[in-house]
């Protein structure tokens, strides 16, 4: 380990030289506390440089949009308090229907529902198709299925009414309940108890009617409709997205909870919070898991919901609706407001009719000639800030009237998650081929060195481009393989020469004369002293990757999801006067791609403090 | 010396082979026929007509009119073969165009585009880079460091898109933004044509040459600041030399060598670059010709721009090493 100790002598070295009063600390703490290791130092080092603290908090930042992004861009209500009359008037128009069906299967009876069962299966196999239990029930099984119709209906229908109005619907659930099991045992009354339900259900229809219509009383509307609280937005998350946003919580909020625990939890003790590093990283990887699995998604998550148009032509009448920051979805169409500015510049500005007042697409509307259709008024919608606003479409729209604050902030998604796993991809090949070439040498490295040179020579892009134009792949997976398999070689070139300089060094050598193994040499003791270099690599290719994936959906080659990533939003128009369209996301990446630069440079000074004037 | 290059130039045949057969296993072991691609996205054209027997019947012709229907190894035989003699072959999507004679009329605008970019690149690297690190600390270092850092950062694409809406007739209507000439161009004169060309040439060359500009003077500041302080140079300064004496002589001629092999690194940049450079300012050079390829589904096309730049890359890595030899001797001994 001669060499790790020669390096923390110099990063200890450089941290001496950079301020007098970080020196003092640096002291203090390990008169007191013992050694720190080598990494400790780094870390030292790196709190220091403002750019470093700048650029790990922008990242986290960016990460905590992407992540959160369900929570800050939806067309989902969080939350809906409000009274749905369309579904009580679905619910409350099938009752009669549906009691009528169930007294019609028991005044035939079990034998008669066989006869028709077998009727049935003669047609389903005469049509070719499967005939087996699930398309043709039992006597019992059709029972209990009117039943369960019968029961769902009038528990949507109970839930919007006060506890006087829906004690008849209980009282009907439990006819329900005696008729099913009167039919299903082919009791003597059970025709009787089929009777009174129906009549049960005529005096429902006369009794409970509702005014369909919200608040406007209908003629004869009997009862009034109290209102639902829902959660839309929080019920649409998905297991991967509550851990990874519990995930990131404990990132976001780890120097809080990090202090707490080691003061409270570990008495400040500098052996003790050592040894629960360990136990700190399990949690940040358990607490996240144990939470998706306890969480239960309630609405299968489609990219757009129909609330916005419900509450807006008042089918659902809301009391209190709360929507999240940006009012739109990442796939919400809105066919009047395509391609428009950005709502706090003047061109955007909307008539009383609903028509741009200036602008290009102003004139279209006098115009018979030109490509353009007039748009379609834009109407004012329940949930999104008014048509004026400035803070409408903060970022203008695209070509089919989606806003472009929402796309961006969902394409952090698809843009920053491309760039990190295409990374690790690159450094698990780089890091095996390199190691392996550096450490065996002979004909291994001569053939790994050859296949280096041979994908050096291409220009990496045009490579990347080709495998994907003529694959047609378009998902985000095989394009994050084809970046990392397209990369890797800086990073195996960088491990390569760093084992060829360790290869010779004292502590390989006694490491291999005790008699362990190559990979336990590889793994254990060469590569942690080949790490700093890889680790600065890897971050300057997570900018590369982030770069080369928008130049690709720039082309028109790259991802192709209904979430976009920053480039293929560029992508949507090419022409000046969409200059909304490309000066913001490309901007996003710019910035992004700095960050990460800024990173890799903090660390690549804070491993090798060499180049830093003393 | 000329053993030294000789042997480096030996050294590129196993590394030529090794590229053929890379982009030839990319290309036709990727899915996807490209019969049943050039027949079912090309609705008209020579693929489909005069055949009667439906799309099966036309993927057959078209097999045997470009020799698909032969074994993998003799196709490959037969390319790498024709390409020895820089036989490309004919366009699929328009027969009877020879890809090499359509090559070299792109090659025409892409070389000297590229060749114009690593001149001026080198030609603004050297001073900024000299400059920052020998008054390093200053607030000259600190803007240009800060300033070449964000352009090492900016995506190329948006670089161009931002330069044609600031440049533009939509910004402040001061340089062309499409194409090589105006389109009145032929009737120009000497000079107006040379004018013209160069016009609307700042954009694209300004647009190629920001990236390598911003890693070469960086890799040139490093370089100064790991010269400045060897041993020599405190010696010279010891000696009393002055400032500019030990700046040029002594630091620069010693921090030049590892710039020049930098020449093989901005190269496959510039290279892929000229795809998205070219296709945004819609300029017919080798990159548009590759990206028209691949939106056309073009094989012969895409093969042969891919491997004549895998090809311009290798020359490029030749050229650095043969200068690497002359300034720094010893490393034809080795």
């Amino acid at each position: 380990m001669s060499d790790r100790g020669a390096r923390t002598g110099e990063a200890a070295g450089a941290s001496a030289a950079a301020g007098p009063g970080a020196t003092s600390v640096a002291a203090e703490g390990e008169a007191l506390h013992g050694s720190k290791d080598y990494w400790d130092l780094v870390l030292v080092q790196l709190k220091r440089k403002p750019s470093v603290i700048l650029a790990a908090g922008g990242l986290v930042f960016l990460y905590a949009v992407a992540i959160f992004a369900p929570l800050l861009a939806n067309d989902r209500p969080y939350l809906l308090e409000a009274t749905d009359a369309e579904s009580y008037r679905r619910a409350y128009t099938s009752l009669v229907p549906i009691s009528l069906n169930l007294r019609g299967m028991i005044g035939k009876g079990e034998a008669g529902h066989l006869a028709q069962q077998e009727v049935r299966r003669e047609q389903l196999l005469a049509a070719g198709q499967a005939a087996d239990d699930s398309s043709l029930p039992g006597w019992g099984e059709a029972l209990a299925s009117e039943g369960a119709a019968l029961r769902t209906r009038l528990d949507t229908m109970a839930s919007q009414l006060s506890a006087t109005d829906a004690a008849l619907l209980d009282e009907m659930i439990e006819a329900v309940d005696a008729t099913v099991v009167a039919g299903a045992s082919n009791a003597a009354d059970a025709a009787d108890k089929a009777g009174a339900l129906v009549e049960l259900a005529r005096r429902i229809k006369d009794e409970r009617k509702a005014a369909l219509t919200g608040t406007t009383p209908e003629p004869g509307a009997t009862v009034t409709l109290l209102p639902t609280r829902q959660w839309p937005l929080i019920d649409s998350l998905t297991r991967a997205e509550i851990y990874f946003m519990v995930l990131w919580l404990g990132v976001m909020f780890l120097p809080v909870w990090n202090g707490a625990v080691n003061r409270w939890l570990l008495g400040a003790d500098r052996e003790r919070i050592r040894g629960a590093r360990r136990f700190k990283a399990a949690a940040m990887v358990i607490v996240p898991l144990l939470a998706a699995l306890l969480w239960e998604a309630r609405d299968a998550s489609f990219e757009t919901s129909p609330y916005k148009e419900r509450l807006t032509s008042g089918e659902i009448t809301a009391d209190r609706v709360v929507f999240a920051p940006f009012a739109f979805g990442f796939a919400e169409v809105n066919d009047g407001e395509y391609f428009r500015p950005p709502t706090w510049h003047a061109d955007s500005e909307i008539t009383e009719e609903g028509y741009y007042a200036r602008g290009a697409r102003a004139e279209s509307l006098d115009t018979v000639v030109g490509f353009r259709p007039p748009p379609k008024p834009v109407a004012d919608r329940a949930g999104e800030p008014s048509r004026n606003a400035t803070i409408r479409h903060p970022l203008g729209t695209d070509s089919l009237g989606r806003d472009l604050t929402a796309r961006m902030i969902w394409g952090a998604r698809v843009s920053l998650s491309v760039g990190l796993v295409s990374t690790i991809l690159l450094v698990l090949i780089g890091v095996t081929l390199g190691s392996m070439a550096g450490f065996y040498g002979g004909w291994i490295d001569v053939i790994i060195s050859r296949v280096i040179e041979v994908v050096q020579c291409f220009p990496v892009f045009f490579l990347i481009l080709i495998f994907v134009a003529f694959t047609q792949q378009t998902g985000i997976v095989p394009i994050m393989v084809v970046i990392g398999i397209f990369r890797w070689t800086g990073v195996a070139r960088l491990v390569r020469g760093e084992f060829i300089r360790l290869r010779g060094q004292d502590f390989v050598l006694a490491s291999q004369a005790l008699g362990v193994g190559d990979f336990r040499t590889i793994f254990r003791h060469v590569l942690p002293n080949a790490m700093g270099p890889v680790l600065v690599a890897a971050t300057f290719a997570v900018a590369s990757g982030i770069l080369t994936e928008s130049a690709l959906s720039f082309l028109g080659f790259g991802i192709q999801l209904p979430i976009p990533s920053w480039g293929s939003i560029v992508n949507e128009s090419k022409a000046a006067e969409h200059w909304w369209i490309q000066i913001f996301p490309g901007a996003l990446i710019f910035i992004t791609v700095m960050l990460y630069n800024l990173l890799g440079e903090g660390v690549r000074d804070a491993l090798d403090p060499r180049l830093k004037k003393a | 010396m000329a053993t030294y290059i000789l042997r480096r130039v030996l050294w590129m045949v196993p590394t030529l082979f090794g590229i053929t057969l890379l982009i030839f296993c990319v290309m036709r072991l990727a899915p996807g026929d490209p019969a049943a691609l050039m027949v079912t996205d090309v609705s008209s054209g020579d693929a489909v007509s005069g055949a009667g027997g439906g799309i099966e019947d036309a993927i057959t012709k078209f097999h045997k009119k470009w020799g698909l229907d032969k074994p993998l190894l003799v196709q490959y035989w037969i390319w790498i073969k024709n390409m020895a003699v820089l036989d490309f072959g004919e366009e699929f999507t328009r027969p009877g165009v020879q890809i090499s004679d359509e090559l070299w009329r792109r090659l025409q605008v892409t070389v000297p585009l590229t060749l114009i970019s690593v001149l001026l690149s080198y030609l603004l690297a050297l001073p900024l880079g000299i400059l920052s690190a020998v008054k390093q600390g200053s607030w000259l270092d600190k803007i240009t460091t800060s300033g070449l850092f964000m352009l090492y950062s900016l995506p190329t694409f948006w670089a161009g898109l931002m330069l044609i809406l600031l440049f533009g007739a939509s910004g402040f209507d001061l340089l062309p933004i499409m194409g090589l000439h105006d389109k009145d161009a032929s009737q120009l004169q000497g000079w107006d044509y040379i004018w013209d060309t160069i016009l609307h040439g700042i954009l694209p060359v300004a647009t190629l040459t920001y990236g390598g500009l911003a890693y070469l003077s960086r890799q040139m500041r490093v370089g100064m600041l790991e010269i400045v302080r060897q041993d020599f140079i405190r010696t010279a300064k010891a000696k009393g030399l002055p400032a500019k004496v030990v700046v040029f002589k002594h630091a620069l001629r010693n921090s030049l060598i590892p710039v020049i092999t930098v020449f093989a690194q901005i190269l496959p940049v510039l290279i892929g670059g000229s795809v998205i450079v070219e296709m945004v300012f819609s300029i017919p050079g080798m990159g548009l010709y590759a990206f028209e390829g691949m939106i056309k589904r073009d094989y012969n096309v895409v093969m042969a721009t891919t491997t004549f730049s895998a090809m311009l890359t290798m020359g490029g890595f030749l050229v650095s090493d043969v200068l690497y030899a002359i300034v720094d001797p010893r490393i034809s001994y080795e």
